[in-house]
């Protein structure tokens, strides 16, 4: 059986971020989110600004007031973080299936059985920005056996990294933190203060029994906790309701040809429902209405999860011959039951095909056949010039086996991921290497290159581009233009050469 | 169960035909309906909408053409982006006209991606027909455009079955009328020509969808 991983995803101060959002008067301001209105009630989170005031969730809005003059106070709209937050879990549904929601901009995220492929957690962790990239929210990824460690490890890592705690040594790794992040009760968490203990591995040395005796149920949490373990268990959400679809015969029918064709019909329906559409579906559950007011119900399962009716009739049938009804059936319900548990469907399919590594045999091979020219991977540069703002390097083969996880590691900062080259949208730009000399004459209007000569009709820019004045250095002016012929074109005029160059043709 | 059907007995009803053959070979209906049935859904769902299961079946050779600046390469990096979110993809360039950054802009997942540029068309094949057979990747991107030299039919015809079998997708990006891939190879042609802010394909020709359709994409800006 596979050992339990989780991923945690953490945004934090996401209630802070969201409500910025949603107002974006408040944001030069120290800012505090309640969960009521009036002076009584209990701050929850602050922004940086507040804090400088020594205001803290926890204090009551008047004594925030009182301490930060200007504080905006707002209430938390918790029914926009829920679906936000729902609508973030929706995007990670696509990266893998177990997905568990839980307030304050913390989702979890079962990792274990997503290696195949993501390859590493490192790997997933990448997957996981660049599927939340979109929405824009700062995002903290942390990855351990239990959701308390993942959700410390979350915290620890720098938004847009990661902190990656290996199985078995969770333990060892909270030893250093400070008490506080084993989520205690103020009272609790002073009197541990008082008794001298600061850090999570002093609070793990203490004798369990008596923690819990000195502290009753959060003592047994505390005890658990502190030992690297979680009380609580990682539950995935399922959808509110399941997919289900009913026919009534009729006429009561007793013929399994009949039988089969009717739940034929149904099962097609049923796997065609918009909310099923993205998915595939390991079971479904055949429940046979009978005429003496009785059920019968049977599962019909395939081992690779699958969306295609086929697939599913074939088991049917089988159980059908195998257990033919008592009576005549009135009507037939179909149901999938474990829907969340289904893998999402690209998920799914792509697991049969591609293993995705590349062992030496395989390497060498495909070196032969290209005879020298290898399979490179692509990695962005922070250049200017297009021919400049990438590098492919080869693909090193994996070795036989995977090299254990390093103990502790935390993911670089995402600055390097992104694209540099931004004279416009970039969309199928095919680069010309090297850029191929041309002739334009902007005041003719017309453009003359590898296949001929074309009449100009519109152009974008210039762009101005000029650097490297240590070495050779370049100095560029860029151009879109488009032709009669509707084609694009990226051209430049060399100014130190003082010639005009494609770069490459938009397509 | 008598599976011989004589001459005289075969329905003309295509519909009457599917129920009897599926009466007498369940196993071969079921084989093609499951193969058919294991779609990929490009994100585009106007795109998604001309086939049958709302997304390009699984195990074909996908011949993407269109004329310069047409928008088909876009096309291509958009359903590349797709696909490289669901496994590994290699994009084999025999154009040498690749640019990663554009990739990127339009959704690749570069880690994901590996490039390779063969020196010509028989040796891309080859390489093809190797990551599909090692399953390094399911995804193969044979951008021919700028290609003169009709690819041959034989290894076509070999890529066609590896692709068939590794359940994976072939994109073949072409020119116009460029003749690099013999027409009855590929199960689907989709024509691209510019329109308006988007693209209009055309499925010009087809084994796995209506011939003669068409939708417009747009691209997201």
């Amino acid at each position: 059986m596979n050992e339990r991983r989780l991923a945690c995803i953490h945004l934090p101060d996401f209630p802070l971020v969201l409500y910025s959002r949603l107002h974006p008067e408040v944001r030069a301001h120290p800012l505090v989110l309640t969960t009521a209105e009036g002076e009584t009630a209990t701050v929850t989170i602050c922004n940086a600004r507040a804090a400088q005031y020594d205001v803290a969730a926890g204090m009551t809005v008047a004594r925030a007031n009182s301490l930060c003059p200007g504080l905006v106070i707002g209430v938390r709209e918790c029914g926009r973080e829920t679906a936000v937050l729902r609508e973030i879990g929706g995007a990670l549904a696509g990266v893998g299936p177990e997905i568990e929601i839980e307030t304050g901009g913390v989702i979890f995220l079962e990792s274990a059985r997503l290696g195949k492929l993501y390859g590493d957690e490192p790997g997933l962790a990448r997957r996981i920005q660049a599927v939340l990239q979109p929405f824009g929210y700062p995002v903290a990824i942390g990855f351990a056996a239990n959701k308390f460690v993942a959700l410390t490890a979350a915290r620890q890592a720098a938004p847009g990294g990661w902190v990656i705690v290996p199985s078995g040594s969770e333990s060892a790794w909270l030893q250093q933190l400070q008490v506080e992040h084993l989520a205690l009760s103020d009272d609790t968490a002073e009197t541990l203060s008082d008794l001298g203990i600061a850090t999570v591995g002093q609070a793990a040395a203490l004798p369990a029994n008596e923690v819990v005796e000195r502290f009753g149920a959060e003592g047994a949490v505390l005890a658990r906790r502190a030992r690297g373990d979680d009380p609580e268990p990682f539950t995935p959400d399922r959808p509110a309701a399941d997919w289900c679809a009913t026919a009534g015969l009729d006429s009561p029918v007793r013929d399994a040809a009949t039988i089969l064709a009717h739940i034929e019909a149904l099962l097609k329906h049923l796997l065609a429902q918009p909310g099923c559409a993205g998915c595939a579906v390991r079971e479904i559950q055949v429940c046979l209405h009978l005429d003496d007011r009785t059920e019968q119900v049977f599962t019909a399962a395939v081992e690779q999860p699958s969306a295609a009716a086929a697939r599913f009739l074939r088991q049917v049938r089988l159980a059908l011959e195998r257990m033919s009804p008592a009576a005549a059936v009135r009507d037939i319900t179909l149901r999938i039951p474990h829907p969340a548990a289904a893998a999402a469907e690209q998920t799914a399919f792509a697991q049969p095909g591609a293993r995705g590594e590349i062992d030496a045999e395989t390497a060498a091979t495909i070196r032969r056949t290209l005879s020298g020219n290898r399979l490179c991977t692509a990695r962005l540069l922070p250049s200017h010039l297009p021919e400049r703002a990438f590098r492919l390097s080869p693909v090193t083969p994996s070795p036989a086996k995977r090299p254990s996880a390093s103990s502790l590691s935390a993911g670089a900062a995402p600055l390097d991921r992104l694209p540099p080259y931004s004279l416009r949208r970039i969309a199928g730009l095919r680069l010309l290497q090297p850029p191929q000399p041309a002739e334009v004459h902007p005041a003719d209007g017309w453009l003359r290159d590898g296949s001929g000569k074309h009449r100009v009709t519109g152009r974008r820019g210039p762009w101005k581009l000029s650097g490297d004045w240590w070495q050779t250095g370049f100095d560029r002016l860029y151009y879109e233009l488009q032709t009669e012929e509707h084609r694009q074109y990226l051209v430049f005029f060399d100014r130190s050469r003082a010639r005009w160059f494609v770069q490459g043709v938009f397509d | 169960m008598n599976r011989m059907i004589a001459p005289g007995d075969i329905p003309q009803d295509l519909a009457a035909l599917k129920r009897l053959i599926q009466r007498k070979w369940p196993e071969a209906v079921g084989l093609a309906s499951e193969r058919l049935d294991l779609a990929f859904r490009t994100g585009l769902p106007a795109l998604d909408a001309l086939f049958p299961h709302e997304g390009i079946p699984c195990g074909q050779l996908i011949e993407i053409t269109g004329g310069p600046s047409s928008g088909k390469t876009t096309l291509l990096l958009t359903l590349l982006a797709s696909l490289s979110r669901s496994g590994r993809a290699v994009y084999i360039d025999l154009s040498r006209s690749f640019f990663p950054a554009a990739a990127a802009a339009c959704g690749v997942d570069l880690e994901r991606l590996l490039t390779v540029a063969p020196a010509n068309g028989p040796t891309a094949l080859r390489v093809a027909e190797l990551l599909l057979q090692s399953r390094i990747a399911s995804w193969i991107v044979l951008d021919l455009v700028g290609q003169k030299e009709p690819l041959p039919g034989l290894m076509l015809h070999r890529l066609r079955l590896k692709v068939s079998r590794s359940r994976g997708l072939v994109l073949l990006l072409t020119e116009n009328n460029s003749g690099v891939i013999p027409p009855s190879m590929a199960s689907l042609r989709l024509a691209v020509a510019r329109a308006g802010r988007g693209v209009r394909l055309t499925v010009a020709r087809s084994r796995i969808c209506k011939e003669g359709e068409s939708v417009e994409v747009c691209f997201d800006e």
